[in-house]
């Protein structure tokens, strides 16, 4: 009886989004968030992370939806350039939201 | 968790990254030693529109240097950003009041240079330049979240005034370059060692190639 109800409440903290609960994609999810994009030179900076690291990551966001990469031409050379999609607008708002919900109610 | 993640604090220290390159300072800084050079021109015999010439020539270059180096220095080591709609609202705002500055710093400088008028028996408009350049950096460094713009607005207030008394005192019109050499070098070392730093701890990144993709 105590596991289930143990389990009951530790419940939210399993439904947690685990495409944004790791601290190189929330970091870099974070980051998107405040800005409206900003190329992988600026997201490696602004983050610490490796190139390879962040590639790998960007492309877990992107496979979720999450980011889209933005491609445009600057002085007739490619650049991409990596936003949050409304989706992943949303879901990053929802996991704020979440994670504050879950440790007040730890806490409370 | 050590320190509690703020959002609003990261979007800023993203902003603020842009200006540690020291650039900014540089540009300002040489553009106020090369207002310094107009009172001194003319005491050299210079004609009016050669002194004009020269001054809008080393503007010119200042901002060229400045853009060259955004474009193949900094941007290259730190990135590209777009920020949101609330950082671009505040660089609208930035800019309009930049503009008007200029505006009236040209036609002041175009007014001395057309009239050559003796500054001294007219105090006013250096005070407005004083007051004009402090509430203009002050704004500035609001609006763009950089404090040291606050001093920068005291450095670009105290030449004018300054010089204007060293002319009435001495007589001298190449004094006059003093005030405006000592604020402007002060600003331009203040970007050289920005820069300096700036290139020791952001090299360009191995894996970037000239045009920054991945």
């Amino acid at each position: 009886m105590a596991t289930a109800k143990i389990g009951e409440d530790l419940q939210p903290l399993a439904d947690i989004d685990r495409t944004i609960h790791e601290p190189a994609r929330l970091m870099i999810l974070a980051l998107l968030y405040v800005v409206e994009s900003g190329d992988f030179t600026f997201l490696m900076r602004q983050t610490g992370l490796t190139w390879g690291n962040l590639s790998s990551h960007m492309s877990k966001l992107e496979a979720a939806g999450y980011i889209e990469v933005e491609k445009e031409f600057v002085d007739k050379k490619p650049r991409t350039m990596p936003r949050l999609t409304d989706e992943g607008r949303a879901a990053f708002q929802e996991y704020v939201q979440s994670m504050k919900q879950v440790f007040d109610d730890l806490t409370a | 968790m050590s320190t509690k993640i703020n959002l609003k604090e990261l979007e800023r220290k993203a902003w603020r990254s842009v200006f540690q390159d020291g650039l900014w300072d540089m540009y300002l800084g040489f553009l106020l030693l090369t207002m310094g050079i107009g009172p001194v021109l003319p005491a050299l015999d210079t004609p009016i529109m050669w002194t004009l010439a020269i001054l809008l020539m080393l503007s010119v270059l200042a901002w060229l240097g400045f853009w060259a180096g955004k474009k193949f220095i900094t941007t290259p080591r730190m990135g590209l950003v777009k920020f949101g709609p609330q950082r671009k609202a505040k660089l609208k705002k930035t800019r309009a009041v930049l503009f008007l500055s200029a505006l009236l710093g040209v036609i002041m400088l175009v007014l001395r240079a057309l009239w050559n008028v003796e500054w001294a028996a007219i105090p006013i408009p250096a005070y407005v330049w004083a007051v004009q350049a402090f509430v203009v950096f002050g704004l500035g460094a609001y609006f763009l979240d950089v404090s040291r713009f606050y001093a920068y607005g005291i450095l670009y207030a105290i030449p004018v005034p300054v010089g204007l008394a060293l002319l009435q005192n001495t007589g001298l019109p190449g004094l006059m370059f003093l005030p405006f050499g000592v604020s402007g070098g002060v600003m331009v070392i203040i970007g050289v060692a920005l820069f300096i730093r700036f290139l020791h701890d952001y090299p360009v990144p191995a894996e970037v190639v000239s045009d920054g993709n991945r």
